[in-house]
C-alpha cells in the first residue's frame, strides 16, 4: 500500500482539527494558535483565515449539505460560520471548560460538541438553542460522534470509557410533527413545547447510556463508528487501537491492535475498504486489516505529532493534521493499470481481474483472469503489459514494498476469471515487454535493466548509472527510461542511448497512433516530442494533470482532476468537457473518448469534437475540413471568433457572425469590402461608411468609394474623385447640384474641374465680382460674354488694365483611361477563400447537377429497377441451374482426378472448393478451364478484352517471400480470408467487387460531362470485372447482377444517343426516333432527365409537339422546379396547343417495347426476340450468334447457364 | 569488442541492411575472416561482383565466394566447377551453402543441393552460418513446394536456444507465411514489425508490405509501398539491391489490389518483364500465362461472328 501525498498545508502552530469540504476541493484546518484556515488542496491555496476564536480552535466540522461549518475551542464557545459570506453567524455559549470535538448530524438541525466539561452537548444550530446536555463520563471527553444512519453517539473520554448512548427519544421530541398532527397543534402546544426544558430534572431522559466499553487502560482520546458495520473503533493514550462489536443488547471487545509507540490521537474506519487508519503522538499513521487486525503498513513522519485524522466522505481521501500543519493523501494509487492493444483495452478491475474492453462493439469480457494471488495483499498492482504475439501479460506491483512482477499466460477466452495456471515471478520494480519473446525489468536496488526471455531466464544485462523512476516501451526494442530530470530512449539491444530529454519528473507518457509524437505528462505540465524527443511544445496546467489519449487526427486529448481538454500540436488547446469524477482517458475515437474509472470500470464519454478539428484544420491550413466543419457543424461561440481573427482569419470568422457590427469589422479586416458594403448599408453609420471609403480607397474600388461619397454627401471628394476618373457627365451632374444647391465654392470647384469658364464667370458676375469675370471670359476667348459684363459694369474697354502675360487658355488636363477597380489588393485571395471558392463551385455543381444522386435515392432507384427483373431472372436462372450442374459434374469428374493429384498444392484447393466459379480457375492459372466456364455460362467466345482482367486476378493473390540471398523468392498466397485456419477450404483472393461502386460513379461523372465512349468504355470495365469474379454471399451476388444490368441499361442508352449524334443532318425522322428510343433506357432519374430533355428538344424543335408535350411530361414528373423545368413547363404549354406531330416516327411513347443493342429498333411484346446471357441484352431475332454489342464478349442467343459469382 | 562486431554485422547483413555492413566495417581492418565474408557478401547482394572478385581473388579460403562471384556475374560455365570443387573439398561451410544455391539457380537440383548442405552439418551446432544452412534448406524445401518438410525441418532445430538468432526468426516467419492461417501469419507479422522497426531495410519493408497484403490490409500496404518508393527515391543503390526485383513484383501485386491495375501493367511491362533475369520465376510465370491466355483466344476466335 503506498500513500500517495496531494497537498500539505504548512503552518507555525500546530493543527488540531481538520474537516473536509463535502462536495469542494477544500478542507477547513484548526490551529492551535486561535486561526482557522481554509485551504484548496487541488490548487494548494490559502482561500481565507478566520481569526474570531479566543486560543486554540480543537475542533472543526463542515455541513454534509449546508453552507455552513461549525468550531470549537479553548474559549468554551461553539461558533458557526457560513460559508458564503465567510463570517461567524453566531457563538453557542454553554460549555464550561475547553470544547474538544464539534460536528454536525448528517440530517437533523444538530451539532454535537465535547467539552473537558465532562459532556457531550447537542445543540439545534437552527434555534441556536442547546437542546441536551449528556453527563455520564466522569473525566474530559475527548471525542463524540454521531452514527450515520442510527440515532446513536459514541464517544470517548480520559475515564478510559468509550460510551455508545441512544439518542432516539431526543429525536422523537425534537422532531418536527407530521402534517396532520401540526394542523392541530394549538397556539398552548407550541408555547408549552419551546417553554419545556432541555433535560428533564433527573438527567437524561432523552439520550441514554447504551453501553459502556471499558477496556483501555488509560484514557481514550477517540471513537468511531464504522460506517456499515455494528463496529465501534477506539485508540487512547494506552498507545492500542480497540474494536468493539455491537448487537442491539451489548457491546464487546473484538481484538486490540498494537503497535504504536506513544498516545493514539485519532482512529477511523476506511469508508469503503476493510481497513483501520489511527494516527498517534508517535509520528506515525498506521494501517491495519479489519478483519486480521494485523498492521499492514506505517507512514513516519520526521519531526511532527499527529493529532488528527479525517477522511473524506466520497473520495478516497484522508486529511491527518499534524504539528506542522496537515497532509491530504490518499491510500492507493486509483488508476486502474491497463495498455492498449489495436482495438482492445486491456485492464485490471478493482477486483484484481484482468478484463478486457473492446473498443468496437463498447463492451467489455468477463473477467478473464484473477490476479488474487499475485503480489502481496493491499498492493495495488501499478502497471499492465501485453504481449500480443504470445497472448500473456506481465503485470507488477510498483516500486513499493517488496516490488515484483509476474508474467502470466492469458486464457484464450474470456470465461470468468479463473485461476493463473503458469506464473512467472520475480522481484522488480518495472518489467515490460519490450519483443515478441523479451521484456526488460528493472530493480532500483540493483540498479539493473534485465532483459529476460519468456522462461523468465536474463540474457542481457545492463548497468544503469542513475536510478530512474519509471520504464515504459517506446517500439521494438526500445524502452523510455523516465528519470528525475529527463527522459531517455534506450535501445536496449544495442545498450545505447538513442535520444535524451530534459523534462523533469514525467510520470506517464503516450504516443500517437502513427508513432511519431508522445505526450509527456508530469503533475501540472504536458510535454509534446517527437520520436527523437525533440521539443514541439509544452504547457501549464494549474489542476493536475492526469491521463491523456491522442485521437486519430493526431490532437492530444487529455484529463485533468476535473476537466478534458484538448491541445494541439501548436500548443493551442481548450477544454471540451467538465468531468464530474477523475477518469482515466485511454482512447479517443471519433466523438467517443474512453475512460477508466477509479471503480475500475470503462466509461464512453461522449464529446463535440468540432472545435478542435475545425482549429487543427485550420492551422494546418486544410481548408476544405474547414470549409466542411462550417457547413456541417453548428459551431460556435464568440470564443471561435475571437480565435479566428487571433489566428488571421477574420474572412472565416465572418461565416460565424450574424451581428452586423462585428461581420463590419470581420469583412474590413479581411478586406471583403462587398460584405463590408452590405454591413455598412444595414448600419448607416458615418463611423462605417468612413472607415469603408478609407477602405475601398486604399484598395483602390471604385466603385465602393463612389458609393461611400455619394452615401456621405461628400460633394468635395466626390467631384475630385469625378474627376480623376475622367468621368465628366456625373461632374456636370455636380455642377447642376451645386448651382441647385447655390453653393458657390462647390460650383466654382466643379468649373474649374470642367473647365467651364463660361459658367465660372457667370458666377463671378452674378457674385458681383464683375473684374474677375471679365478677366476670366477675356482671357478665355469669351469675347461677348465679356462684352456683357463691361456692359453691365458700364465701363469701356479701354478703362481696363490688364496684365500683359496672360497665356494661352488652360486645358483641364484629362485621365487618359478611365479608372477601374484598382487591382491591388484583389490579386491575393486568402487561401480559404481560394477554398472556398473552389470548394462552393464543385459543391454546387454536383448539388445541382444531380439532386438525385444521394445514396438513397440511388438505391430506391436501382433497387426498383432491379426487383422486377430479378425475380424473373432468377427463376428462369436456378432452373438452369438445375440442369447445367448435373451436366457440369460429369465434366467435374474428370476434373476431380487432376484435383486430387495435386492436392497438396494450395491452387488446387481453390479449384476443388469452388468448382464452377471461372475468377477461381483465373486465380489457380487454370485459364482453360476458366474459359470454358465462361464460355458455359454466359457465351463468351470473345477473350481478348478479358486479358488483363485474367492476369489481374492471377497475380492479385500471389505474392513472392524474399529469403535466402541468392535463391529465388518463395511464392505465398493471398487467401480471401486470411483468418482461415482450414487448409482444405482456402480461397484466393479476387479483387473487383470493392471497386464496383467507384468504377459506377465514375462511369457517371463521365456520362454527366458528356464524354460518352468513355463512359461506355468504364461501363464495359465493370462488366469484365464483374465476369471473373469472386464473391462471398448471394447478397454481393445480387448486386453484381444488379451492376450488369445497370451497365447493360446505360451502355445501351449510351450507344443510341452516339447513334444519334452521328447521323446525317437530314435524317430527320431517324434522329427524333433515337432521341426518344433513348429516354427507353432505364437510367438513374437524373440521367433519365437528360435523356428526356433531348428527345423534348429535338421533338419540339421538328414540330412534333404531341411527342415533345408526352416527353415534357415525362420530364416534369423527375423535376418539377427549377429553369430546365421551366423551360420543360413552356414547350409542354406550347406544344399542347398545337398537339400534333409533323413527322411520322416509328415510336409510340404508349407501347410495350425493348430496344434491340444491334439494330436500335424496337422489339415490341410478344415479338420473336432472342437474348444474351451475361448482361441479359435483348436482340431482335437476326442477331442471333453474333457478338453483343453492348458486352462485346459474349454471343446472342446461344444457350448459357448463368454467371457464378458465389465461391 | 569482437563480438559485440560480430554480432551487430550478422544482424545488420541478415536483415539486409547491405550498405550499412559496408560503410559501418572497413574491410581493410578486420579482425575475422567471417566478418570480412559478410562485407564481401553484401557487397554482392548490391550486385558488385568485380569488386568482390578484386577483393578475395587472392585468399584462398574465399575461394568459393570467387567462384560465386563470378557465376553471378555472368559467367555460367563455371557452375560446375564450382559444384564440383565445393563437393570435394568441402572447404567451408559457406563454399557449400553458395555451391548449393548456384545448384537450384543454374540446374533446379534442389535434391542435390540439400544433400550437399545437409552431408556433414551439426544439428546442434547454432552458429550463425550453420543456421543459415538450415535456414538455405528451409527455403529449398519451400521452393520445392513441400511446406510440411520444411516445417518437420525447422522443428528440428527448434529446441536449440536460438530465438533471438535472426536467422532462423526470418525461416521461421518464411514458414508461417507460406503456410498462412490466422496464428502463423499474426505470428510472422509481429516478427517483421517488430525487426522493420529496427532495420527499415528494402527486404524488411517489403516483407511488411507483403504481409499487411497477406492480412488482407490493403491502406497499410500501399502505405508502406509510398515509404519503399521514396526511401528508393532518395537511395539510388536500392535499386541493385539484391531484394529490388522481389519489391517491385509485389509491389504491382499492391497496385492490382489497389485498383491501380494500368500502374501495374506499366511496371511489369517496363521494370520487371524487360530488366529481370528471364528465369526469374515470376518471369517465366507470367509468360506462361500469357501464353496461356493467347491459347484461349485461338481456341474460341472462330466462333466470333458479325
Amino acid at each position: 500500500m503506498k500513500m500517495l501525498t496531494k497537498f500539505e498545508s504548512k503552518s507555525s502552530s500546530r493543527a488540531k482539527g481538520v474537516a473536509f469540504h463535502p462536495t469542494r476541493p477544500w478542507v477547513l484546518v484548526s490551529l492551535h494558535s486561535s486561526t482557522i484556515q481554509l485551504w484548496d488542496y487541488r490548487m494548494g491555496t490559502l482561500i481565507d483565515r478566520f481569526e474570531e476564536h479566543d486560543g486554540p480552535v480543537r475542533s472543526v466540522n463542515f455541513h454534509p449539505t449546508q453552507p455552513l461549518f461549525v468550531s470549537g475551542g479553548d474559549d468554551y464557545t461553539i461558533k458557526v460560520w457560513s460559508t458564503i459570506t465567510r463570517k461567524c453567524i453566531f457563538t453557542l455559549s454553554g460549555h464550561l471548560d475547553y470544547v474538544r470535538t464539534v460536528s454536525f448530524h448528517n440530517e437533523l438541525p444538530w451539532i454535537l460538541s465535547t467539552s473537558d466539561d465532562q459532556t457531550i452537548r447537542i445543540w439545534n444550530w437552527q434555534n441556536r438553542q442547546e437542546i441536551a446536555c449528556l453527563t455520564g463520563h466522569n473525566h474530559y471527553v475527548m471525542s463524540a460522534e454521531f452514527h450515520p444512519t442510527q440515532d446513536l453517539i459514541v464517544s470517548s473520554s480520559l475515564d478510559q470509557t468509550v460510551r455508545v448512548w441512544d439518542i432516539s427519544g431526543l429525536r422523537k421530541k425534537h422532531s418536527a410533527p407530521s402534517g396532520a398532527q401540526a394542523a392541530t397543534r394549538s397556539f398552548e402546544d407550541q408555547l408549552s413545547r419551546q417553554n419545556m426544558p432541555q433535560q428533564d430534572i433527573f438527567g437524561n431522559t432523552d439520550a441514554v447510556v447504551k453501553f459502556v466499553l471499558e477496556g483501555h487502560d488509560r484514557g481514550v482520546n477517540w471513537a468511531s463508528f464504522h460506517p456499515t458495520l455494528p463496529l465501534i473503533v477506539s485508540g487512547g493514550d494506552d498507545r492500542v487501537v480497540k474494536l468493539w462489536r455491537m448487537s442491539e443488547t451489548k457491546a464487546w471487545e473484538v481484538d486490540t491492535c498494537r503497535g504504536h509507540t506513544n498516545n493514539v490521537l485519532a482512529v477511523l474506519f476506511h469508508p469503503t475498504q476493510d481497513l483501520i487508519i489511527s494516527v498517534s503522538e508517535d509520528k506515525t499513521i498506521r494501517t491495519w486489516d479489519l478483519n486480521k487486525r494485523t498492521s499492514i503498513k506505517q507512514y513516519t513522519r520526521e519531526n511532527d505529532r499527529f493529532w488528527l485524522i479525517a477522511a473524506h466522505p466520497q473520495i478516497n481521501l484522508f486529511a491527518a493534521a499534524h504539528d506542522s500543519g496537515v497532509m491530504v493523501f490518499k491510500l492507493e494509487r486509483e488508476r486502474p493499470p491497463s495498455t492498449l492493444f489495436q482495438n482492445q483495452l486491456f485492464f485490471v478491475n478493482n477486483e484484481r481481474q484482468v478484463q478486457t474492453y473492446n473498443f468496437d462493439t463498447k463492451q467489455d469480457s468477463l473477467p478473464v483472469l484473477s490476479l488474487k494471488k499475485i503480489g502481496k495483499p493491499w498492493t495495488m498492482l501499478r502497471s499492465l503489459s501485453y504481449n500480443p504475439s504470445e497472448h500473456s501479460i506481465i503485470v507488477t506491483t510498483g516500486p513499493e514494498d517488496s516490488p515484483m512482477y509476474a508474467l502470466i499466460q492469458l486464457p484464450k477466452d474470456a470465461s470468468g476469471a479463473i485461476e493463473p495456471l503458469d506464473i512467472r515471478q520475480d522481484a522488480a520494480d518495472f518489467a515490460i515487454f519490450i519483443a515478441r519473446n523479451r521484456f526488460v525489468t528493472y530493480s532500483k536496488e540493483t540498479g539493473m535493466l534485465n532483459v529476460k526471455d519468456l522462461n523468465n531466464s536474463v540474457t542481457k544485462s545492463i548497468k544503469l548509472e542513475d536510478p530512474i523512476k519509471d520504464l515504459l516501451y517506446a517500439g521494438p526494442g526500445h524502452v523510455l527510461l523516465l528519470k528525475q530530470n529527463s527522459i531517455v530512449q534506450f535501445d536496449v539491444q544495442q545498450k545505447k542511448v538513442v535520444a535524451e530529454f530534459q523534462v523533469s519528473s514525467v510520470k506517464y507518457v503516450t504516443w500517437s497512433h502513427d508513432g511519431e509524437y508522445l505526450a509527456l505528462l508530469s503533475k501540472h505540465t504536458i510535454t509534446i516530442v517527437n520520436k527523437r524527443l525533440e521539443l514541439i511544445t509544452s504547457m501549464h496546467e494549474t489542476i493536475r494533470i492526469k491521463s491523456a489519449a491522442w485521437d486519430e487526427t493526431g490532437v492530444l486529448l487529455y484529463s485533468t482532476l476535473n476537466h478534458i481538454k484538448y491541445t494541439l500540436l501548436n500548443g493551442d488547446n481548450g477544454i471540451i468537457k467538465t468531468l464530474p469524477n477523475t477518469v482515466y482517458v485511454v482512447k479517443v475515437q471519433g466523438k467517443n473518448v474512453f475512460c477508466l474509472t477509479r471503480s475500475g470500470k470503462v466509461e464512453t464519454i461522449k464529446i463535440d469534437p468540432t472545435e478542435y478539428r475545425f482549429k487543427k484544420a485550420l492551422v494546418n491550413k486544410n481548408f476544405n475540413e474547414v470549409l466542411r466543419i462550417i457547413k456541417n457543424s453548428t459551431l460556435v461561440g464568440q470564443n471561435i471568433i475571437a480565435y479566428l481573427q487571433k489566428k488571421g482569419y477574420p474572412e472565416i470568422a465572418l461565416q460565424f457572425v450574424e451581428d452586423p457590427e462585428t461581420r463590419f469589422e470581420l469583412a474590413l479586416e479581411s478586406g471583403d469590402l462587398q460584405a463590408a458594403l452590405a454591413e455598412a448599408q444595414k448600419l448607416k453609420l458615418p463611423a462605417a461608411w468612413k472607415a469603408l471609403g478609407e477602405e475601398a480607397l486604399k484598395q483602390g474600388n471604385t466603385q465602393i468609394v463612389e458609393l461611400v461619397y455619394q452615401d456621405q454627401k461628400q460633394l468635395e471628394k466626390l467631384s475630385f474623385f469625378y474627376l480623376i476618373n475622367g468621368d465628366f457627365e456625373r461632374l456636370r451632374k455636380m455642377q447642376t447640384i451645386a448651382e441647385h444647391r447655390t453653393d458657390i465654392s462647390s460650383l466654382i470647384q466643379n468649373s474649374v474641374y470642367l473647365n467651364s469658364t463660361e459658367k465660372r464667370a457667370a458666377v463671378f458676375s452674378q457674385a458681383g465680382n464683375l473684374p474677375l469675370a471679365y478677366a476670366l471670359a477675356h482671357s478665355n476667348g469669351l469675347g461677348e460674354f465679356a462684352q456683357q459684363i463691361l456692359e453691365a459694369a458700364g465701363i469701356d474697354v479701354d478703362e481696363i488694365e490688364l496684365p500683359d502675360d496672360i497665356s494661352e487658355p488652360i486645358e483641364v488636363l484629362k485621365p487618359t483611361r478611365k479608372l477601374g477597380n484598382w487591382p491591388v489588393k484583389e490579386s491575393a485571395p486568402s487561401f480559404f477563400e481560394k477554398a472556398m471558392l473552389g470548394q462552393l463551385e464543385d459543391l454546387q455543381l454536383e448539388d445541382a447537377a444531380d439532386p438525385f444522386d444521394d445514396d438513397d435515392n440511388e438505391a430506391n432507384v436501382s433497387k426498383g429497377l432491379g426487383e422486377a427483373e430479378d425475380f424473373f431472372d432468377d427463376d428462369g436462372a436456378e432452373d438452369d441451374m438445375g440442369w447445367d450442374d448435373e451436366g457440369l459434374e460429369v465434366s467435374d469428374v474428370e476434373e476431380d482426378v487432376e484435383i486430387t493429384e495435386a492436392s497438396l498444392t494450395e491452387t488446387g484447393t481453390w479449384v476443388k472448393n469452388a468448382p464452377s466459379n471461372a475468377a477461381v480457375h483465373v486465380a489457380a492459372g487454370q485459364f482453360d478451364s476458366a474459359a470454358q466456364l465462361l464460355h458455359r455460362q454466359v457465351g463468351i467466345v470473345n477473350f481478348e478484352p478479358l486479358r488483363a482482367r485474367f492476369m489481374e486476378v492471377y497475380q492479385a493473390n500471389k505474392v513472392y517471400l524474399a529469403g535466402n540471398d541468392g535463391l529465388p523468392p518463395v511464392l505465398s498466397y493471398i487467401r480471401a480470408d486470411p483468418e482461415e485456419d482450414d487448409a482444405s477450404r482456402l480461397k484466393p483472393y479476387i479483387p473487383g467487387y470493392d471497386t464496383l461502386e467507384a468504377s459506377l460513379q465514375e462511369a457517371f461523372r463521365l456520362f454527366r460531362s458528356n464524354k460518352l465512349e468513355d463512359a461506355i468504355e468504364v461501363f464495359r470495365q465493370v462488366i469484365y470485372t464483374v465476369s471473373v469474379l469472386a464473391v462471398p454471399d448471394e447478397d454481393a451476388e445480387a448486386k453484381c447482377v444488379e451492376a450488369l444490368h445497370l451497365c447493360r441499361e446505360y451502355i445501351l442508352g449510351l450507344s443510341i444517343e452516339l447513334a444519334r449524334r452521328s447521323l446525317p443532318a437530314d435524317a430527320i425522322q431517324r434522329n427524333l426516333e433515337l432521341a426518344a428510343y433513348f429516354t427507353k433506357a432505364k437510367l438513374k432519374p437524373a440521367h433519365r432527365m437528360n435523356a428526356l430533355q433531348v428527345a423534348m428538344t429535338q421533338s419540339f424543335k421538328h414540330k412534333n409537339y404531341a411527342t415533345a408535350s408526352y416527353f415534357a411530361g415525362e420530364f416534369l414528373k423527375i423535376v418539377s422546379t427549377g429553369s430546365r423545368a421551366e423551360q420543360a413547363q413552356k414547350i409542354k404549354a406550347k406544344a399542347d396547343t398545337i398537339a400534333r406531330d409533323a413527322i411520322e416516327t416509328n415510336f409510340d411513347p404508349y407501347a410495350d417495347f425493348t430496344i434491340c443493342a444491334s439494330t436500335l429498333t424496337p422489339i415490341y411484346k410478344g415479338s420473336a426476340s432472342v437474348k444474351e446471357s451475361l448482361v441479359g441484352a435483348e436482340y431482335q431475332a437476326s442477331e442471333k450468334g453474333k457478338v453483343c454489342k453492348i458486352t462485346g464478349i459474349s454471343l446472342i442467343g446461344v444457350p448459357a447457364s448463368s454467371l457464378r459469382l458465389v465461391a | 569488442m569482437s563480438s559485440e562486431e560480430l554480432f551487430a554485422i550478422r544482424n545488420q547483413f541478415y536483415s539486409s541492411q547491405y550498405s550499412e555492413v559496408i560503410s559501418n566495417h572497413d574491410i581493410d581492418n578486420v579482425t575475422t575472416n567471417e566478418i570480412k565474408q559478410y562485407i564481401l557478401r553484401s557487397y554482392l547482394a548490391l550486385g558488385q561482383y568485380s569488386k568482390v572478385i578484386e577483393l578475395a581473388n587472392n585468399e584462398p579460403e574465399l575461394a568459393g565466394l570467387v567462384y560465386y562471384s563470378k557465376y553471378l556475374s555472368g559467367d555460367q560455365s563455371i557452375a560446375d566447377e564450382f559444384v564440383s570443387y565445393a563437393k570435394s573439398n568441402k572447404p567451408s561451410l559457406l563454399t557449400q551453402i553458395l555451391a548449393a544455391i548456384v545448384l537450384v539457380k543454374q540446374y533446379q537440383r534442389y535434391d542435390d543441393a540439400i544433400e550437399l548442405l545437409t552431408s556433414d552439418i551439426n544439428m546442434e551446432n547454432h552458429d550463425e552460418l550453420n543456421l543459415e544452412v538450415f535456414s538455405v534448406i528451409v527455403q529449398i524445401y519451400l521452393l520445392q513446394d513441400a511446406l510440411p518438410k520444411a516445417k518437420n525441418f525447422l522443428k528440428k532445430f527448434s529446441h536449440l536456444n536460438i530465438n533471438d538468432s535472426v536467422v532462423y526468426n526470418y525461416s521461421d516467419a518464411l514458414v508461417s507465411l507460406v503456410q498462412g492461417g490466422s496464428t502463423a501469419t499474426q505470428h510472422a507479422f509481429y516478427f517483421f514489425e517488430e525487426i522493420s522497426h529496427s532495420s527499415r531495410s528494402l527486404k524488411n519493408l517489403t516483407f511488411m508490405m507483403v504481409v499487411h497484403l497477406l492480412l488482407n490490409h490493403v491502406p497499410e500496404s500501399s502505405e508502406i509501398m509510398e515509404q519503399i518508393d521514396e526511401l528508393i527515391a532518395n537511395d539510388d543503390s536500392l535499386k541493385a539491391d539484391e531484394h529490388y526485383l522481389t519489391y517491385l513484383i509485389n509491389k504491382a501485386k499492391v497496385l492490382i489490389i489497389n485498383n491501380q491495375g494500368s500502374e501495374a501493367l506499366q511496371l511489369i511491362n517496363n521494370e520487371i518483364l524487360s530488366t529481370a533475369d528471364q528465369s526469374h520465376p515470376y518471369v517465366v510465370d507470367y509468360n506462361d500465362k500469357i501464353a496461356l491466355f493467347d491459347g484461349v483466344v485461338d481456341k474460341y476466335a472462330a466462333q466470333i461472328s458479325n
